[in-house]
């Protein structure tokens, strides 16, 4: 009895695989593709950004889509993991219909996506941080083979570092201790310091490694802390961001801490809990969206969208669906403006100017496929459970 | 060759071909056959670690190395010295073959499962590695720009294309571990994984028998870490972590320790179960946790013995309830 339970599970699963994976559609809608990681390493960060991408669907449905047609979106999981992605995209093409895609979440998953998304010419916008993304040449013989086909919407992570230097010096902050995750996303923040740094007139007296699991940072902030600094920066996303938070308490360092541009989320409280008050980062406006000054051009756009965002999701956006949103709403109104064709989608996604977004004003050009700069990010300080707007 | 091959046999490398060449005839989605040649690429490194696990009675935790080495050979031989392809493909080869050696001399002659702590440490050290070598392979950024290997003038830079090459590396490793399982070595394996204590006492070398197994599937994972450079063309060391090497010996555990047929089986399988419970969204971890538990509970030998056995099963219960009657 046992095992013909056991064979209708395996009969059933069969089925499923042969019919489950390719979903049904009627031909009416306009079809976009969603890659994200919702599952594996980055999965808190990729399921945030799929509910702003939907949230900006629905939007457009709600006010009867494009040219009467519905937008649609075709789902696919990188289960944060490189040949996943590649499974992916080659999954959410499968219908030849799609015309944008967006997504994924991290950069090494962009990075293995980048090159079969050139060859299949599909405008992508990735909302993936690493800014060798756009840096690097598809082939490294040519130098002037740049992607042409694939857009990223966060804004530079040198930016990032450049707007915490700039807020030490204006602050008399000039010796400063780096400390870093031993991994892709702190190694490069490691290099960008040491390039922004002394531009502000700021000295790295110190700098630590840690290993993005450790437990416990004591002994790489005591030997910070005996270089007399007066002021941490701490390079890394995930559960150390809170560790580091409560190590620098319990020590009593009176240095204040300063961290990357992705602890603006809510889960920044979840692993930092009371010592996360007084940490300082630079971040999108989404997350004091209410404390900005009336003559703020995005203060309407980001009031509206966190209202909406609140109502179906029942908890505050963090910084990183700023970055979902502006991707869906900028290949939104490419499409708008260019019909359901890849090639005149990827033209209009690439003349976008002064588009006003959550992240910032995107001025979008053949030479740069981002489109934000410095003036667009914003230094705020945890304090109790939320945030405050700094400058 | 027809000493070596049994009919049976015979029949299903014969099958195994017929439908690698005409399995494209069916299939037009570039999806299905990027699967086909992720279950492919994990075959090769599931046959050569069923020839290990199956055979020699031992477990590698570090396959993900070997995958990883051949990856990263290939790719920066050819990426940043210029390289001809398939010299580099097989100096990957050769190259992870020593390093495996080196690894394997010393934990192999010792007695019990030293193997799987020095593999375990060896895979996440090499993972390391792949991260902070950057002026050799990229670092987390990865590699980028890894050419598509080609035979003169065919060059392997689709889907298609991809899966004739992946899936004649398949066949070849597959015969030929067929092959070496029905020569002397392969009986003296079969032996020490009978009885190493029995095998020792008849001559048999047993510690140098395993050293051989075991290089030889770092060799085929090597193999299947430069196809996989080739065909992806970009490589980081996500794709090489520790996780990897898990999943490929469950694979071997699935499709059935010491079965060949079952290594592709166990490949196949679990790489499709893997995207097809995509469906189940975030639960899908979970469903494929219940999967594996269910084969292992109901179906200990994995499952293409576990299904023969079943049938089996009624066959005797069929001639013994006939022996009844009469």
């Amino acid at each position: 009895m046992k095992k013909k339970c056991f064979m209708v599970v395996v009969v059933a699963l069969a089925v499923s695989f042969l019919m489950g994976a390719p979903f049904c559609y009627s031909a009416e809608p306009i079809k976009i593709a969603g890659i994200f990681a919702l599952t594996g390493r980055a999965a808190h960060i990729g399921t945030s950004q799929r509910d702003a991408v939907i949230l900006a669907i629905d939007d457009v449905n709600q006010k009867g889509g494009i040219n009467g047609r519905m937008l649609e979106m075709v789902m696919g999981d990188t289960e944060s993991n490189p040949t996943k992605a590649v499974m992916a995209l080659k999954k959410v093409l499968e219908s030849q219909d799609v015309v944008a895609i967006i997504g994924p979440t991290l950069t090494g998953t962009a990075m293995a996506m980048r090159g079969f998304i050139e060859k299949e010419k599909i405008p992508t916008f990735m909302h993936s941080g690493g800014d060798v993304i756009l840096k690097a040449p598809l082939d490294k013989k040519d130098p002037n083979s740049m992607p042409k086909w694939t857009f990223k919407s966060p804004y530079k992570a040198a930016d990032a570092m450049g707007k915490i230097c700039q807020y030490m010096s204006k602050h008399g902050i000039k010796n400063i201790g780096f400390l870093y995750s031993n991994e892709g996303f702190g190694k490069d923040g490691l290099r960008n310091v040491m390039v922004q740094a002394p531009k502000y007139g700021v000295t790295v007296a110190a700098q630590e490694a840690f290993q993005p699991r450790d437990i416990d940072i004591t002994a790489q902030l005591t030997r910070i802390n005996a270089k007399n600094v007066d002021g941490i920066i701490a390079w890394t996303v995930g559960p150390a961001m809170g560790i580091i938070a409560k190590n620098i308490k319990q020590l009593g360092i009176k240095a204040p801490l300063f961290e990357c541009h992705g602890a603006g989320d809510p889960i920044f409280w979840k692993v930092a809990g009371e010592a996360g008050e007084g940490v300082m980062m630079p971040s999108t406006k989404i997350v004091v969206g209410d404390q900005l000054p009336d003559t703020d051009v995005q203060k309407k756009k980001i009031i509206d969208y966190v209202k909406a965002y609140n109502e179906k999701f029942k908890h505050e956006p963090g910084t990183m669906v700023a970055y979902g949103a502006d991707a869906a709403f900028i290949v939104i109104e490419a499409i708008k403006k260019a019909g359901p064709d890849r090639a005149k989608i990827r033209d209009a996604i690439e003349n976008t100017k002064g588009y006003v977004g959550m992240s910032g004003i995107y001025n979008i050009s053949p030479q740069d496929h981002n489109g934000l700069s410095m003036k667009d990010i914003v230094m705020i300080k945890a304090t109790k459970g939320s945030w405050k707007l700094l400058e | 060759m027809n000493t070596l091959l049994k009919q049976k046999d015979i029949l299903g490398f014969g099958a195994l071909a017929v439908i690698i060449i005409i399995l494209p005839l069916f299939v037009e989605s570039k999806y299905y056959f990027i699967v086909l040649n992720v279950i492919g690429l994990n075959t090769i490194v599931v046959v050569g670690l069923n020839l290990l696990i199956g055979f020699a009675g031992q477990i590698s935790l570090g396959h993900a190395a070997f995958y990883g080495l051949g990856s990263y050979f290939s790719g920066i031989l050819t990426v940043n010295y210029g390289f001809p392809l398939w010299p580099a493909m097989v100096v990957g080869m050769m190259a992870t073959g020593a390093v495996a050696y080196l690894i394997g001399y010393p934990s192999l002659k010792l007695r019990g499962h030293y193997l799987v702590m020095a593999t375990l440490g060896f895979g996440i050290i090499i993972n390391i590695l792949m991260g902070e070598l950057e002026q050799f392979t990229g670092g987390h950024d990865g590699l980028m720009g890894i050419p598509p290997l080609a035979i003169g003038g065919l060059i392997f830079d689709n889907d298609l294309k991809n899966f004739y090459l992946i899936w004649s590396f398949v066949f070849l490793c597959m015969l030929a571990a067929r092959n070496l399982l029905n020569s002397r070595v392969g009986r003296a394996l079969r032996a020490i994984s009978g009885s190493e204590v029995a095998a020792n006492s008849l001559g048999v070398n047993t510690a140098d028998y395993k050293v051989k197994v075991f290089v030889l599937s770092a060799m085929f994972a090597s193999i299947s870490g430069s196809l996989y450079a080739h065909y992806i063309t970009f490589i980081s060391p996500s794709s090489y972590d520790f996780h990897y090497s898990i999943q490929v010996v469950t694979m071997v555990i699935v499709g059935g320790m010491g079965s060949l047929w079952g290594s592709l089986l166990g490949a196949g399988v679990l790489t499709c179960i893997s995207e097809a419970l995509h469906v189940a969204k975030q639960y899908h971890i979970i469903a494929y946790g219940v999967f594996l538990c269910l084969v292992l509970v109901f179906l200990p030998e994995g499952i293409l013995m576990g299904i023969i056995n079943i049938f089996l099963k009624k066959k005797t219960q069929q001639n013994i309830i006939k022996a009844n009657r009469q």
